[in-house]
């Protein structure tokens, strides 16, 4: 890390890359908001690691294409978040993996394993996933939600519903599981 | 009971949602992702630099030529009715007369004698 920018504050940092392209300050901006904001990014895509990279790269370079529409006193992190579910759920939509119209079938487990709650989220259908993953571990609201997916916010409190019976059924053979062993 | 009730019906209970809590809020991604991440970044925003640069450049570029076209337009048609007001120059258009003389074949003309009548 920097030490002439460690110490800067995100207004600073951002200041520095939007007027002087400072690589610095990028790399500080990125040390310090990249770690949560990839955890979303893996999330909303099933926990694969390398399709998350490559999201989170996306997101940064928008991020810093569009640094002049992040407001100060804004969270930093909270708009990279943002903008990385954003670009997570277009790479979903881009390959159609994403389906809201009609209930999906659940996958059965993978595994007769103990599975915690990571992978029960994992294992969803995307369209699950990804509003629970906004919703209940985000924070975003289903108006939100509805915004950045183009549904309504009817159709992602639906979907809501159906991601934690999913989940809550994933959780539950679990527990059936552990009581055969 | 609506739609919507139902749905509040499935909130999370509290073991749940302490579940939840217990998630990891973050992860590190692979240490090569951060060169990438700003090789592409720079690279991004150099080629945006270069591209708003060429669009400015064009843009001035466009307005010079709009504005040299509308001086020498402006000063041509000055120039134009400056001549057209002189008065110390004949006007252009020639009268009938003149143009009926130049246009008859040329005859030699012999003196005649004058017949008066009173």
């Amino acid at each position: 890390m920097n030490p002439s920018f460690a110490s800067c504050s995100d207004a600073e940092l951002v200041l520095a890359v939007r007027r002087d392209r400072a690589d610095a300050a990028f790399s500080v901006l990125y040390d310090r908001h990249t770690p949560r904001a990839f955890q979303t990014a893996w999330r909303i895509l099933g926990g694969n690691e390398h399709e998350a990279e490559d999201v989170m790269q996306d997101a940064w370079v928008r991020a810093v294409d569009t640094l002049d529409t992040w407001r100060n006193g804004q969270a930093f992190g909270a708009w990279l978040r943002g903008i990385t579910a954003h670009v997570a759920i277009d790479r979903l939509r881009r390959e159609r993996r994403i389906v809201f119209e009609s209930d999906v079938e659940l996958p059965a487990p993978a595994s007769p394993d103990v599975i915690d709650l990571e992978t029960a989220i994992a294992s969803l259908a995307p369209g699950y996933r990804v509003v629970l993953v906004m919703h209940d571990i985000e924070g975003f609201t289903h108006e939100e939600i509805a915004e950045r997916l183009g549904i309504t916010a009817g159709t992602s409190k639906g979907q809501l519903f159906k991601a934690r019976r999913a989940v809550r059924v994933r959780l539950a053979a679990n527990t059936a599981g552990g009581r055969n062993d | 009971m609506t739609k919507n009730d139902d749905y509040r019906d499935d909130e999370w209970a509290p073991e749940e949602e302490a579940m939840f809590a217990s998630l990891p809020r973050e992860r590190i991604p692979s240490a090569e992702l951060k060169a990438r991440t700003t090789e592409a970044v720079r690279h991004h925003v150099g080629a945006t630099t270069i591209e708003r640069g060429l669009s400015r450049n064009t843009f001035i570029l466009a307005a010079a030529a709009c504005l040299i076209f509308i001086a020498g337009a402006a000063i041509g048609f000055a120039a134009a009715r400056r001549m057209a007001r002189s008065p110390d120059e004949p006007p252009a258009t020639a009268s009938n007369r003149a143009v009926a003389r130049s246009d008859a074949p040329i005859l030699i003309l012999q003196p005649e004698g004058h017949v008066v009548w009173y």
